[in-house]
């Protein structure tokens, strides 16, 4: 294992010597049993797979895992853990999800954007969530969420 | 009220069929043929086979015409995680018989379609003698609409898990279809239906595709040929190029006006693969269930009227998406009325009350209206409750009263399907480089008795997006009978920063049987849309996508 890149999911320390190329998507997801982080297009276009690394919101479809030496990976699951994020309050608040496929990665948008923006415009709110999709078309909803998430964490 | 599983759906542990896993599994990735109906030539495996994880290639038949809801054929490459199955699937070299569908090109089928549009075609409802009253005016006018294929794009991309053991099937899908699941594993492994269990998961989406269990027998006739339990994955490329596709459609309207610009005579013709052709190789002309969506029970009260349906082959499979012929159908009569009103110097809303008329029960004595197999005593066609939305609509957006900004504009629709009467007021901006922005929508619902307003009003806000994404780049074309777009790059679809800012969605109080939600928001949003734009920049669009028009100041 001298070669093992070594690295956190939730905290928990990790170490994984197998496929370079291989996104941390399916690792997340075939290796570690982690299904709350989705695929949704394997290019970076969707979101559905929005994970954070190092407490950015990033794409795990397209990051390869030869790049996570020392990183910090939490997905959906440990968020709310320990009682559910003003995020997440606010999604069922405002019952947001539909089919809910796309909601995992939503989520991690919102955290990541309101931790840059905490006071988020409507242009923030474009700006920050624009590369993950709803199919199901919930976007009035996650915008009226995360202003409400940013009044409850203010 | 709120949604059962929503803890769940915000703490990511819900389970779609994405998620699905029993122990020993192995994943598939399949590379179908490039073409509906291709076949294999050849394939040379070895180098898939060398990458790590990959246990063995299955070479799967193609499937005997017609298509139905049979697996597509090709080769699955099986493997120890979703990654190496996709990984060893690059690696195939297969050479491919593509067939007769080789041909198919959009740009060609086009002309073809709108062709058939200009002649002639087949009399599904009529009444008065059009072509008497069309030599007799002064004054005519007509107009062709166009709308492409379109896909599905859930997005869960399909996915299936099943295990064959002891002569029984049991499959975990998202499937809008669990007995199709049945009849299509049961048909294709000569089991019992009895023996196929059907454990729906959730689904990462549907919009129509789900309904479709292809992708859930590949998983069942992979695994009873490997032993094993298989989770099929399409990625999302096999998901746009691989789809069920609504209908291409191209429409043909003509009216007599008299001097007040109201129509004394009306012809509208329909031609479009219809989604029969799946199940009947020689299908061409459409199907009464689908014509009477939006088409036979075009709704105005007019003396001379003929509506028609014309023949067209399909190349690529069709099937049914969120609100299905609604689409074009609703697209090109409520963009014609618009198109009327204009030249008439009217009011569009009040030029459509007109048309709508007094309220009556519509009369299909002697037509195949099949009423979205409901009823027709229990849910008639009553103008009244059309006429109600629109006036209603009309008070709720603050038509003609509401001060707008600069290039902005405001259009108007109204539309019945699957029993419920919608009419939508759109409000569009059009800055100078021709890019819209949607700030405001109002809707307005007679959907019966409603349960769950507040689902209800989820799904017309939903509905709102989804005609965005129809409207401004929904949009499949085959070259070389190839489709030519693969992800969301090439099949965009509405963003929170194009989606419409805010849709207001009023449900009428009623006592009347309840009907349907999901679909019917979709059809007047596309062309109240289209109205709008031309509200706003005197464009006219007659063919989808928007962003085959240069809404810009320049051109």
């Amino acid at each position: 294992m001298a070669n093992a890149i070594q690295f956190k999911v939730n905290g928990v320390a990790r170490s994984f010597d197998g496929e370079p190329d291989m996104p941390l998507l399916w690792y997340i997801r075939d290796t570690l049993g982690l299904t709350g982080t989705k695929f949704g297009c394997g290019v970076g276009l969707c979101g559905a797979c929005a994970i954070h690394k190092n407490g950015d919101a990033t794409r795990a479809c397209i990051t390869p895992m030869s790049s996570l030496a020392g990183a910090e990976i939490r997905t959906i699951e440990d968020i709310g853990a320990n009682g559910l994020h003003p995020v997440q309050k606010m999604w069922m608040q405002f019952n947001v999800p539909q089919c809910g496929y796309c909601q995992s990665g939503q989520i991690m948008q919102a955290i990541a954007l309101l931790k840059g923006k905490p006071k988020p415009t409507d242009q923030d709110v474009d700006d920050g969530m624009a590369a993950n999709i709803c199919r199901c078309g919930t976007y009035q909803r996650i915008r009226a969420a995360i202003k409400a998430a940013a009044q409850e964490s203010a | 009220m709120t949604s059962y599983d929503l803890t769940e759906l915000v703490t990511g542990k819900a389970v779609y069929g994405m998620d699905a896993h029993i122990d020993g599994m192995l994943y598939a990735s399949i590379e179908h043929p490039p073409v509906l109906g291709g076949k294999i030539k050849s394939v040379d495996n070895a180098e898939a086979l060398k990458v790590a994880g990959v246990s063995q290639t299955v070479v799967l038949d193609p499937f005997k015409p017609p298509p139905a809801f049979q697996p597509l054929g090709g080769v699955a490459v099986l493997a120890n995680s979703t990654w190496a199955a996709f990984q060893g699937r690059k690696k195939l070299k297969i050479e491919w018989d593509n067939g007769p569908n080789e041909t198919y090109d959009s740009d060609q089928y086009k002309k073809e379609l709108q062709e058939t549009a200009r002649k002639p075609a087949k009399l599904i409802r009529g009444q008065g003698d059009v072509d008497k009253a069309f030599a007799s005016t002064e004054s005519t006018f007509e107009a062709e609409y166009y709308v492409p294929l379109l896909a599905h794009a859930p997005m869960e991309p399909m996915v299936a898990l099943a295990e064959f053991k002891d002569g029984k099937v049991h499959a975990w899908a998202p499937t809008q279809n669990p007995q199709a699941v049945q009849a299509i594993i049961s048909s294709e492994l000569g089991i019992r239906k009895e023996d196929v269990i059907c454990h729906v998961t959730l689904l990462g989406g549907g919009f129509g595709r789900k309904s479709k269990p292809d992708y859930v027998a590949e998983a069942a006739v992979l695994s009873h040929k490997v032993g094993r339990p298989v989770k099929v994955v399409w990625t999302r490329e096999d998901d746009i190029k691989f789809d069920y596709y609504n209908a291409v459609a191209a429409m043909y309207m003509k009216a007599a006006l008299d001097s007040n610009g109201k129509p004394t005579a009306w012809l509208q013709r329909s031609v479009f693969p219809p989604i029969t052709s799946i199940f009947d190789v020689n299908a061409v002309y459409g199907d009464p269930p689908h014509l009477a969506q939006g088409w036979t029970d075009m709704p105005y009260d007019i003396p001379n009227l003929r509506i028609e349906n014309g023949p067209a082959k399909a190349h690529v499979r069709i099937g049914w998406l969120r609100s299905v012929a609604n689409i074009y159908h609703g697209f090109a009569v409520q963009t014609f009325t618009d198109e009327l009103a204009h030249r008439a110097k009217r009011d569009p809303a009040d030029y459509l009350l007109d048309l709508i008329g007094q309220p009556r029960t519509l009369n299909f004595t002697g037509v195949d209206y099949p009423n979205y197999g409901a009823s027709y005593d229990t849910y008639p066609w009553e103008t009244g409750r059309l006429r109600r939305v629109t006036e209603m609509v009309v008070e709720k957006s603050g038509w003609g009263k509401r001060k707008l900004g600069k290039g902005a504009g405001l259009g108007i629709a109204a539309h019945r399907s699957f029993l419920t009467y919608v009419a939508t007021v759109v409000e569009v901006e059009v800055n100078d480089d021709g890019d819209i922005r949607i700030p405001r929508v109002d809707a307005v619902v007679d959907a019966g008795l409603v349960v769950n307003p507040e689902v209800t009003k989820a799904q017309f806000e939903g509905a709102a997006v989804f005609g965005t994404s129809v409207a401004r780049s929904g949009e499949i074309t085959a070259k070389n009978g190839v489709i030519e777009q693969s992800n969301f790059d090439t099949y965009p679809v509405a963003r929170i920063n194009e989606a419409p800012y805010q849709t207001n969605v009023y449900l009428v109080e009623s006592d009347a049987p309840p009907a349907g939600v999901g679909e019917p928001g979709v059809p007047p949003f596309i062309p109240a849309l289209c109205n709008a734009i031309y509200a706003a920049t005197g464009k006219r669009i007659r063919e989808l996508p928007l962003s085959r028009t240069d809404l810009g100041k320049q051109s």
